[in-house]
């Protein structure tokens, strides 16, 4: 993890909720809560729409992705913005967003969620779909014309195998694994057995000697 | 699914700790999956489905950590900004751009190569000359790559993987979400050692 944490990440760990991937700058991505406003969410990055035709499900948790295009708004202004929404006072919201869109200052909204739309297309605020087969057909798994050219990379890739030599085989076939396998049960479970009968004949085969053998021609037994 | 959550949301702090590139897989439909990247060779991994292929230019940076966005579908990943630009296109009724691009990529590719599905440099070559206005060298190149396809790499993986002894070794598999549940859990028990070590009603009396 970085050494500059960013706190409303780790609020994430326990989140459920939706959450908001947004490109910030050239390549950087933050995760943010999505806390909406009918269709529309606003956090320091900008005013997003949160759009259900592009949103994804990581399991059951909602996540969509943005590019914020460098949009930076000041936090107290977001907050602001939040507590006004909260509490329905739609012009004091205009009033703090015209600081960052001058663009506002000047035009007639019938609501406030009419204003957030002009917002979110004058900064190209929309979420991305990266359901690229809609735009970008290629590779896709049922198209005939893929399958033939994975074929076709396929059969190279074996012909390049075969083209080695030796010729690659498994190891141990599985028969032979199976037989080992039964042997070696077999000779777990009988192996105490085996040991004691083996100590019992090895130990009768030992005469006995020296001063025993004395004491016991002496003493018979 | 509540706000608050203990499994099955995204793994934000294994994001942030596992080591590598992580993967943003676009899976079933609307689906997202999160996988961490094992390489194979520098620039592929796998999952059981398919081989993608990793390539740094459209690497992401999250917090310290590198993530692609991928589609099941394609083997190369997604530049948002490529794919956040055709949109627009397609939203400002300019689909007719990208469709024409898409048709002069691959009469190039196809007849720079011998086959459709490598060799983007020629296809480069040929198709920079003529960009529109509208689409940047950038948004070009993204839908070159995305096009394209190297063969030969991918046929030195194949072969890298038949020859393997275990072929279902170094797959990317799915990132799981438990250290929430661990955090809480370990909470839990200290709690209770705690408690065991320290009660604090033997010092009270009522």
């Amino acid at each position: 993890m970085s050494a500059k944490a960013d706190f409303q990440e780790l609020g994430l760990i326990w989140y459920g909720g939706p959450l908001a991937i947004i490109i910030t700058r050239k390549n950087y991505l933050k995760f943010r809560r999505i806390e909406r406003m009918r269709e529309f969410f606003i956090n320091e990055f900008g005013i997003f729409e949160y759009d259900s035709e592009t949103d994804y499900r990581y399991n059951k948790q909602p996540i969509s992705i943005y590019n914020s295009h460098g949009t930076v708004i000041p936090k107290t202004i977001v907050k602001k913005v939040k507590e006004y929404y909260r509490k329905g006072r739609y012009m004091q919201i205009k009033h703090e967003l015209q600081m960052i869109y001058p663009e506002i200052s000047e035009m007639e909204f019938k609501d406030i969620w009419d204003m957030f739309r002009f917002i979110v297309i004058l900064t190209n605020h929309k979420a991305i779909d990266i359901d690229t087969e809609k735009f970008l057909p290629y590779y896709r798994a049922y198209n005939p014309i893929s399958i033939k050219r994975l074929n076709e990379v396929c059969q190279d890739g074996k012909k390049a195998i075969d083209s080695l030599h030796p010729r690659l085989k498994a190891t141990i076939p599985i028969m032979v694994m199976i037989v080992i396998a039964i042997v070696a049960l077999a000779f777990m479970q009988n192996a105490p057995k085996w040991i004691r009968e083996a100590q019992s004949y090895f130990g009768s085969l030992v005469e006995p000697s020296g001063m025993i053998f004395y004491l016991t021609k002496l003493f018979g037994g | 699914m509540g706000k608050f959550s203990l499994t099955g949301q995204f793994p934000i702090l294994e994001f942030k700790m596992m080591k590598g590139p992580m993967i943003f897989l676009k899976s079933g439909d609307r689906q997202i999956e999160l996988r961490k990247a094992i390489r194979h060779q520098g620039k592929f991994f796998q999952t059981k489905d398919a081989v993608f292929e990793l390539d740094g230019e459209y690497s992401y940076n999250a917090g310290g950590q590198s993530a692609l966005f991928y589609n099941l579908f394609n083997a190369k990943p997604i530049s948002l900004t490529g794919i956040e630009k055709i949109q627009r296109l397609y939203r400002q009724r300019k689909a007719h751009l990208i469709v024409r691009e898409l048709e002069r990529i691959d009469s190039a590719i196809e007849s720079s190569a011998e086959k459709h599905y490598t060799d983007p440099i020629n296809a480069m070559k040929e198709l920079y000359s003529k960009i529109p206005e509208e689409i940047t060298q950038n948004d070009q190149k993204f839908l070159i790559d995305y096009r394209t396809f190297d063969k030969n790499d991918l046929k030195l993986q194949n072969v890298s993987k038949m020859n393997a002894k275990k072929v279902n070794t170094g797959m990317s598999s799915k990132v799981p979400t438990i250290m929430p549940m661990m955090i809480i859990a370990s909470i839990a028990i200290g709690a209770i050692v705690f408690m065991m070590k320290f009660n604090p009603f033997n010092y009270i009396s009522f």
